[in-house]
């Protein structure tokens, strides 16, 4: 499933304010299933409301209880928004983060979550963050796949690129010394062979470095040492070697 | 052979045909929702459209109904936030929020126009009903701004008020909806 992109603090408290509507919504249809039968079984047919609000507070408690404990987050709103729990970096919260997340969320039995103007203080103290397919995919978590050729099937996130965020280029060759995408076994790839440089407002330029096979970008070649626009286009090839920008 | 014209265009025009009929699609359940809102209010027993009794249909075939209905919503929802999304005006995008909200009501009053009166309920149809509509139609509205491309801190701000308008608009709903069957 793609995660999409994260969310800042307000879109996230948003979409997890509308999860948090749908699955009191589910809880309610819980109750009102169950309620009748429990009434009869426990010979509780005149009990006023407050069984039903019982019912439906213990009902919370127990599914907040599952989704955070056993389904390590996952509520079934949050599944249909399609909203996933990772750290800053994107990876998978670790068990030590979630467990922070769950004792800061029953110091404040989770009140600050139904803020829909910020973010949950505990998740803010765990550093959580809110990823969703409708966020823009930032551009660390773009990636650069080889489609053909030796090398296929090689793969680089762009946030794995050391120095990315002030270089704001990646280098793509066969020499494993000096490439972040190192294509060792495509003869066709020249040792230094381009750039792929990130320019203003996230767009990519590509730049032969004077490679002995060529780089080729909508089926031309590119002259040397001259950035060419990459975008619209997700792919070029490296000599002989198809490459796609995964975005 | 060269293609007359390349996958980006064919792919540009699939997407347009799938939008148009899903715009299609999103109008008729808009409609269907709006009548059974309005058979509804005008009276409560009948639930009668097209000469069909619907709470005569059996469950299966009034979840089917349920479904096609809030799939069509959700992208009526999507369609309609992403095209006010990318104006400019103010005015247009306020009215975002009251088309969320309203859309909120459709579902509930799809789902309470399929069940079965609510005295007469063994399970809670018009709750299950709600939920599985509400479901769907936050996935599909939620894949339409995905799939709409509308990059940008304003479109992407209105899409989740948009989300979360459409869940409490459809909560609100519910509570009246329960209290008027009480």
């Amino acid at each position: 499933m793609a995660i999409g992109g994260p969310l800042d603090d307000k879109n996230a408290a948003r979409l997890l304010s509308a999860a948090a509507l749908f699955d009191f919504m589910f809880l309610a249809f819980v109750c009102a299933t169950i309620e009748p039968v429990l009434r009869q079984e426990l010979g509780l047919l005149r009990a006023g409301p407050a069984l039903t609000a019982g019912l439906y507070l213990a009902m919370v408690l127990i599914y907040w209880l599952i989704c955070e404990g056993v389904l390590s987050g996952a509520t079934l709103g949050r599944f249909v928004l399609r909203l996933t729990m990772r750290d800053k970096s994107g990876k998978p919260v670790s068990p030590v983060r979630r467990s922070t997340r769950a004792m800061k969320k029953i110091m404040t039995l989770g009140l600050t979550g139904l803020n829909p103007n910020t973010s949950a203080r505990y998740d803010r103290a765990a550093e959580i963050r809110w990823f969703s397919p409708m966020a823009p995919r930032s551009v660390t978590f773009w990636r650069l796949r080889v489609q053909s050729g030796p090398d296929r099937g090689k793969s680089l996130v762009f946030n794995q690129v050391k120095g990315l965020k002030s270089s704001r280029q990646i280098k793509i060759g066969r020499d494993s010394g000096w490439a972040d995408l190192a294509l060792t076994r495509s003869k066709g790839a020249s040792g230094k062979h381009c750039i792929l440089q990130i320019a203003k407002g996230n767009q990519l330029q590509i730049r032969d470095m004077g490679s002995s096979n060529g780089t080729w970008v909508r089926g031309r070649q590119i002259a040397p040492d001259k950035p060419v626009r990459l975008d619209p286009v997700s792919q070029f090839r490296v000599g002989d070697v198809w490459i796609a920008v995964i975005r | 052979m060269r293609l007359p014209f390349g996958l980006r265009d064919k792919m540009v025009l699939a997407n347009e045909v799938f939008a148009f009929a899903g715009n299609i699609g999103a109008g008729i359940g808009a409609l269907l929702a709006i009548l059974g809102i309005s058979s509804n209010f005008a009276n409560n027993t009948s639930r009668m459209v097209f000469n069909v009794e619907v709470a005569t249909l059996s469950l299966p075939v009034r979840m089917i109904l349920v479904i096609l209905i809030a799939a069509a919503l959700g992208w009526g929802l999507g369609a309609l936030v992403t095209w006010l999304s990318r104006s400019r005006n103010e005015a247009l995008s306020f009215a975002v929020y009251v088309v969320a909200i309203l859309w909120g009501g459709l579902i509930v009053g799809a789902a309470d126009w399929l069940a079965v009166a609510m005295n007469r309920q063994i399970l809670s149809e018009t709750l299950l009903f709600t939920i599985v509509g509400m479901g769907l139609a936050l996935w599909v509205a939620g894949f339409h701004f995905r799939i709409s491309n509308a990059a940008g801190k304003h479109a992407l701000r209105l899409h989740c008020d948009a989300l979360m308008l459409c869940s409490i608009g459809a909560a609100l709903f519910m509570i009246l909806t329960m209290l008027g069957a009480r």
